[in-house]
């Protein structure tokens, strides 16, 4: 029998901002943990929040085995590595609350038609993996999160614009520049110039992924309900569209092993290399179930048996900025477009709720209501236009993902 | 349970014990199945400007943990003159509806066992690539204790059964789930009758749908998404804190306001057994109904003690945190329209070229309000025709209650146990709602 502690721990200060003002302050410091046991091709899991008892755990887990939860694939083993980035700047609460005022106080006085609500969030992660197999993982990140929506004094909306910032660092120049870009151009209206035109999202791309995220499961792949079995190998999508698991801590924020403990080399793999589709992501589990490779996909919460997700899948950057991607030609930017969705044939239609037009370097003045349609075939095949190199920030991980849709007018400026 | 609460704040202590069941299968394999229990607190200390929280899964570390916030908070002896402090629960009670009927009592295996009689009913067909079916339930006993000495005791439950399919033929893909979500473990029944029928619509759907001609159309919603409509495009400007210092939103839902046709009325309610069930709320008060709408006019809205006290209104027992790790926010618990006068059949009979959405994947609200189809059709002349395939409906939140023509006499609650209600980062909270088929005119149909 192997037994396996999988362990997400989350130290977190979060400051509720109502009307540019710190209204709370919450601190938080919470251990989550996976007991698992495997026995001939079955596990038990038992989990607890906060101080256990490990014996405790291992007899509940132990019990679990009873409902013979399949599990017929060899847990990690023989892998140590450890991963810190939590020490990569230092920022004590109080610095962390005081830079806080000083940029709500900074928007208030240079965007004063806008009230800013919502959250900034100081986080320190530590997630271990360890086993009887041998398998010893570590990774431990501190981030700074500000998400601020914008309010409009004037408008009825609950929302009018968002500006979000997720760095290793507290940069308030930074921070300021990157959650503010929407407001200095907001009272420009401009009219959308064109019916088909480059749309560019810098935030939420898994919105625009949603139908690579549900249909490229390896589940859905190897039972025959993925828009995209029986694919495997062909050419379906642009020459210069890759779609790559990305499990790199540094650039992609995100932990470099799996809810199984799976590393992959280089910390990535490719599901789409060239507009061919050359996998599906998968779980050790379903990997083997449906004779796939592990793409480092199982996540799953702490007490869970580990599932395939969609987690850590990016579009691979292209090399040029945003700018070089439009080549001259004016887009629409994104802001934020909630409520669309793919049908399962991959038809897309989305309204936009925010957006502006955009050159590739300033944003032109704000858009009416619009929608936006096309298809998953189109959007990253012929009308692909590529993720850029850069972002708002050279602190974010955020990059412009662009590509031709179907636009049109639904209504006024709000 | 005695603490010692400093003076000059007030201070508030959640505890919850929670007890929780996940079971599922996969194509028959049992692919989780896990019981869950813990015991965990959230404190709360204001000081008449900022509010400061701190979470704790050590029930022993409460006072510290008071004691800590009480630290960063400034001591204010003028607090309990301000308007929010009369809003506070000074309760002392204790309502445990679910004792004797606790899911925490049902042996895992005859949870198991009820889950495994049920496949038959999916694995058989021919168009279904993959199925799963689910089996949840949660019990939760809520402890909370404040400075101004609440002492309450109440209880929640739910337990359900869920199941997500999706059909292929060649090129053709329909995806659906169907859900029963009830208070009690012995009253999950009816699910076999409910399923059979919807795969068989699927079934059609998969082989007869077409893509939507994209255009503006009057759309007929049955009750589900009549219930998504009403939380999202309503529901959610109906928690007013986003009001809080805002005079714009203040003056758009201003009560008195005529927003809607005359014959509509919208509610909203703790007290529904349900989903949105919640005999008091986070902050210790009790559970209300609130006519948020009555006859078209703007009549209420949902408060917490802050919001109540902003506006100048009464607590309606709508502050709710997602669990222990979370502040309570103003929420939405069970929301649902009233019965109009007319038919299901007239509403279709007087729909000339419209769409008639009988299954809804998400909704969304904002300023624009939408909602993603699984099962639409057609209405032409008058008569439900060809099925249709939908990414989107949308209309502006503004506009979209004054574009309500017809409410149906056939009020029906949604009946969930997966997902639930999303507001800043509390996902998914359990929530309730529903209503009776409705029209809406002029949705961008996409």
């Amino acid at each position: 029998m192997i037994n396996e502690l999988y362990s997400q721990k989350v130290k977190k200060t979060i400051l509720s901002v109502t009307n540019n003002k710190i209204t709370g302050i919450l601190k938080s410091d919470t251990a989550k943990t996976g007991l698992r046991l495997y026995n001939d091709g079955i596990i038990g899991v038992a989990g607890a929040i906060g101080v256990y008892d490990e014996a405790k755990l291992a007899n509940r887990a132990k019990q679990m085995l009873n409902f013979k939860v399949p599990y017929n694939c060899e847990p990690a083993g023989n892998i140590e590595r450890t991963v810190d980035l939590s020490d990569s700047f230092a920022l004590s609460d109080e610095d962390f609350i005081k830079t806080s005022e000083t940029l709500l106080e900074k928007l208030a006085k240079q965007y004063p038609q806008f009230a800013v609500n919502h959250q900034i969030i100081y986080n320190e992660t530590e997630t271990r993996l360890r086993n009887s197999n041998g398998a010893n993982l570590v990774f431990k990140d501190k981030t700074v999160k500000v998400v601020l929506l914008m309010k409009h004094k004037e408008s009825k909306n609950m929302m009018d614009s968002l500006g979000i910032s997720f760095s290793r660092g507290y940069d308030l120049d930074d921070v300021f520049n990157t959650v503010s870009q929407t407001c200095a151009g907001y009272e420009e209206k401009v009219s959308l110039p064109e019916e088909k035109m480059p749309v560019v999202f810098l935030y939420e791309h898994d919105d625009i992924l949603a139908k690579f995220l549900t249909d490229l499961n390896g589940r859905m792949m190897g039972t025959g309900a993925s828009l995209f079995t029986d694919k495997i190998g062909q050419k379906l999508f642009a020459d210069d569209f890759s779609l790559c698991v990305e499990r790199g801590p540094l650039d992609y924020y995100s932990s470099f092993f799996d809810a199984e403990g799976t590393v992959l080399p280089g910390d990535s793999f490719a599901l789409i290399e060239n507009g061919v589709l050359k996998s599906p992501y998968s779980s050790k589990k379903i990997a083997k179930e449906f004779g796939y490779a592990a793409t480092g996909s199982a996540g799953g919460e702490y007490d869970s048996v580990p599932d395939t997700f969609p987690t850590s899948i990016n579009v691979r950057a292209s090399g040029k900025t945003i700018k070089e991607l439009l080549g001259g030609r004016k887009a629409i930017y994104v802001v934020f477009a909630s409520g669309g969705d793919f049908t399962p044939q991959g038809e897309y239609a989305s309204p936009v709720q925010c957006a502006f037009l955009f050159d590739g370097a300033r944003l032109l003045g704000r858009l009416p209501q619009i929608s936006i349609r096309s298809n998953v075939f189109d959007m990253f095949g012929k009308d692909f236009i590529g993720l850029s190199a850069d972002g708002l920030s050279k602190h974010n991980p955020f990059k412009y993902l662009a590509m031709d849709m179907n636009v049109v007018t639904i209504g006024g400026w709000l | 349970m005695q603490y010692n609460f400093p003076k000059g704040l007030y201070v508030d202590v959640r505890i919850e014990h929670l007890f929780s069941t996940r079971i599922r299968y996969t194509l028959k394999t049992l692919d989780e199945c896990k019981e869950r229990q813990y015991s965990a607190a959230f404190i709360r200390a204001y000081d008449g400007i900022r509010w400061y929280y701190a979470s704790t899964s050590d029930l022993t570390s409460v006072q510290a943990e008071i004691d800590g916030l009480a630290k960063l908070a400034a001591n204010n002896v003028g607090l309990e003159d301000m308007p929010v402090f009369k809003n506070f629960s000074d309760k002392k009670d204790k309502k445990l509806v679910f004792t004797g009927h606790e899911v925490s009592n049902v042996p895992l295996q005859e949870k198991v066992s009820l889950l495994e009689s049920l496949m038959p009913l999916v694995e058989k067909n021919a168009y279904i690539k993959i199925w799963m079916l689910n089996y949840l339930d949660e019990y939760k006993v809520k402890e909370f204790y404040n400075s101004k000495g609440a002492e309450l005791t109440w209880d929640f439950q739910r337990a359900g059964l869920s199941t997500g399919f999706q059909m292929a033929e060649g090129e053709r893909q329909m995806r659906e789930s169907y859900q029963i979500g009830k208070t009690r473990f012995n009253e999950l029944k009816d699910f076999e009758e409910g399923i059979t029928k919807l795969i068989k619509e699927c079934e059609e759907f998969l082989l007869e749908s077409e893509a939507v001609e994209p255009g503006i159309y009057p759309v007929l919603m049955s009750h589900v998404p009549t219930g998504v409509f009403v939380h999202e495009c309503f529901g959610h400007k109906s928690e007013s804190d986003f009001m809080i210092g805002d005079e714009a939103t203040r003056k758009e839902w201003a009560l008195g306001k005529k927003v809607g046709p005359e014959d509509l009325t919208i509610v909203e309610s703790g007290l529904v057994e349900g989903n949105g069930y919640v005999i008091y709320d986070d902050e210790g008060n009790a559970a209300t109904t609130t006519y948020l709408i009555k006859n078209g006019i703007l009549t209420g809205r949902l408060h917490s003690a802050a919001s109540a006290a902003d506006l100048g209104e009464d607590v309606t027992g709508n502050a709710r945190a997602m669990d222990f790790e979370h502040e309570p926010l103003v929420r939405m618990t069970t929301t649902y329209i009233e019965n109009g006068a007319k038919t299901l059949d007239q509403l279709i009979s007087e729909t000339e070229n419209g769409i008639y959405v009988k299954g809804v994947i998400h909704g969304s609200g904002m300023s624009t309000f939408t909602l993603a189809p699984s099962l639409a059709y057609y209405i032409k002349d008058g008569k439900i025709g060809k099925p249709v395939r939908i990414s989107v409906i949308s209309g502006n939140v503004f506009e979209a209650l004054e574009n309500i023509d017809g409410i149906a006499n056939d009020l029906t609650m949604g009946s969930f146990v997966t997902g639930g209600c999303g507001k800043m980062a509390q996902f998914p909270l359990s929530v309730g709602f529903g209503g009776p088929h409705i029209r809406v005119k002029n949705m961008q149909v996409q």
